[in-house]
């Protein structure tokens, strides 16, 4: 639905009014001429009569002139009365649209002594704990921060300790395995020789277990013999 | 018909302070002004004549009334007294002619135009008129006055709808707002004179002092109109 300003409402309504009533009015003051006329005319001389008579129908100029003049007056004052309302309003309108854009500095200049400039410093009040909260909440915030940062950098330093000792872990890691790989080779190295003589010992254990098993057959030959 | 002294006198003195609101109106419309425009120029004309020919009224009721000029001689002050009247209507024309929009070759022979038929118009009303006296106070009779009552009544109209045509151009172009209603109390002002001027002049009743009244409203427009446009300048 389309907006409609409060000065063209105002005006409808008192412009409709004064020219409904005077037109009551006119009709009214109308019918008593015309009463008054009909009641003369057996009184007044015919020329006169005819006069007033005439005089009665060009009425309708005045009335028709006085009426716009009236309304034109009426048209006049309403401008002026709903100036007095609608420059107060603008000047609020403009206000609350620039807290809305998060301008708290901004405050309601209203000095009309009625129910609007009440509404300004209710508003300029809503706007001073608006503006006490957003310092309570700036201030909170910034402690938060404080405490943020300090956070970051302990956890910063704790990782950056983390770091180097997982380097010097690393390191360590890696020293231990060039021993192991020592080690390891070493014992490789130690394993092969091992296990080579291992192989020889029982090769030779074999022989000798060969050679006694012949020792043992020779001796029992030479027995039988 | 015979008047009475306090007729005389109310009428002599309403002619006389009805000069001051348009001397003041005038003064209001050029006071503390840097750049004169032409519509200012204009505006100031017409508040001037009126101003003259509301003080010319003034001394043909003095004289008449209390020095004893005959009233035939009063034919000079009437014949002053229209022809100021017309400039003032002329000079309203100028003055709407150069607020609206149109092409200035319009312009110029539409208002040589006007000028013309203002001319035509005093000729014929005052071709054979005879001075007679009307509510107590001089008058000049003529067989064109019901043409001039009409012609003014058409001139009022178009100049209203006018008025109300360049409030409109004026209240879109930004040059009329809540904030600045400097042209608007202007227009109201002239509003004022024409509506109050033809109901006073075409009474059928003594003068209406009450209606009369309202003359003092124009230099208190026409100053809050000059407020407003100083306000404007500052801001």
């Amino acid at each position: 639905m389309k907006r409609v300003s409060i000065f063209w409402k105002i005006l409808a309504v008192v412009l409709g009014t004064v020219l409904v009533s005077n037109l009551i009015l006119a009709y009214i003051i109308y019918r008593g001429y015309e009463t008054i006329i009909s009641e003369a005319r057996s009184y007044l001389p015919q020329e006169l009569l005819q006069k007033t008579v005439v005089n009665l129908s060009n009425s309708w100029i005045i009335v028709f002139s006085t009426i716009i003049f009236i309304l034109g007056v009426s048209t006049l004052l309403v401008i002026l009365i709903t100036r007095g309302i609608l420059l107060p309003l603008f000047n609020l309108l403009e206000v609350v649209s620039q807290v809305k854009k998060g301008n708290l500095e901004v405050q309601a200049n209203i000095n009309t002594n009625d129910e609007l400039q009440d509404l300004a410093e209710q508003i300029n009040e809503m706007i001073a704990s608006l503006k006490v909260a957003k310092d309570i909440l700036e201030e909170e915030k910034d402690v938060l921060e404080i405490r943020v940062r300090a956070r970051t950098r302990e956890l910063r330093e704790l990782a950056e300790q983390l770091e180097q000792m997982n380097k010097e872990l690393e390191e360590k890691v890696k020293e231990r395995t060039k021993e192991l790989q020592k080690r390891v080779e070493e014992l490789e190295k130690f394993h092969r020789l091992t296990v080579g003589r291992e192989l020889k010992m029982r090769e030779m254990k074999h022989k000798i277990e060969e050679m006694e098993k012949e020792i043992e057959r020779l001796k029992s030959e030479k027995k039988q013999n | 018909m015979e008047s009475n002294f306090l007729d005389k006198l109310i009428g002599v003195s309403f002619s006389f302070i009805n000069v001051f609101p348009f001397s003041f109106a005038a003064y209001f419309v050029i006071s503390k002004k840097k750049k004169i425009e032409l519509s200012d120029i204009f505006l100031f004309c017409f508040w001037v004549s009126t101003a003259i020919s509301g003080f010319i009224i003034f001394v043909m009721f003095l004289s008449y009334h209390f020095l004893g000029v005959p009233l035939e001689k009063t034919y000079f002050f009437i014949l002053a007294t229209w022809i100021f009247f017309g400039a003032s209507i002329f000079f309203i024309f100028l003055f709407l002619l150069s607020k609206i929009s149109i092409k200035p070759l319009i312009k110029i022979p539409s208002a040589l135009l006007f000028l013309c038929l203002i001319i035509f118009i005093l000729f014929f009303y005052f071709k054979g008129a005879k001075v007679g006296v009307r509510m107590n106070n001089p008058w000049l009779y003529s067989h064109f006055e019901k043409t001039g009552v009409y012609f003014l009544l058409g001139t009022i109209f178009v100049f209203f709808l006018t008025s109300l045509l360049i409030i409109k151009e004026e209240f879109q172009k930004g040059k009329i707002t809540w904030q600045n209603l400097s042209l608007l109390y202007n227009y109201f002002a002239l509003f004022l004179y024409g509506i109050v001027s033809f109901i006073t002049t075409f009474y059928f009743f003594p003068r209406p002092i009450i209606i009369e009244i309202f003359y003092f409203l124009i230099p208190y427009l026409v100053y809050l109109a000059r407020k407003e446009e100083l306000k404007h300048e500052k801001s």
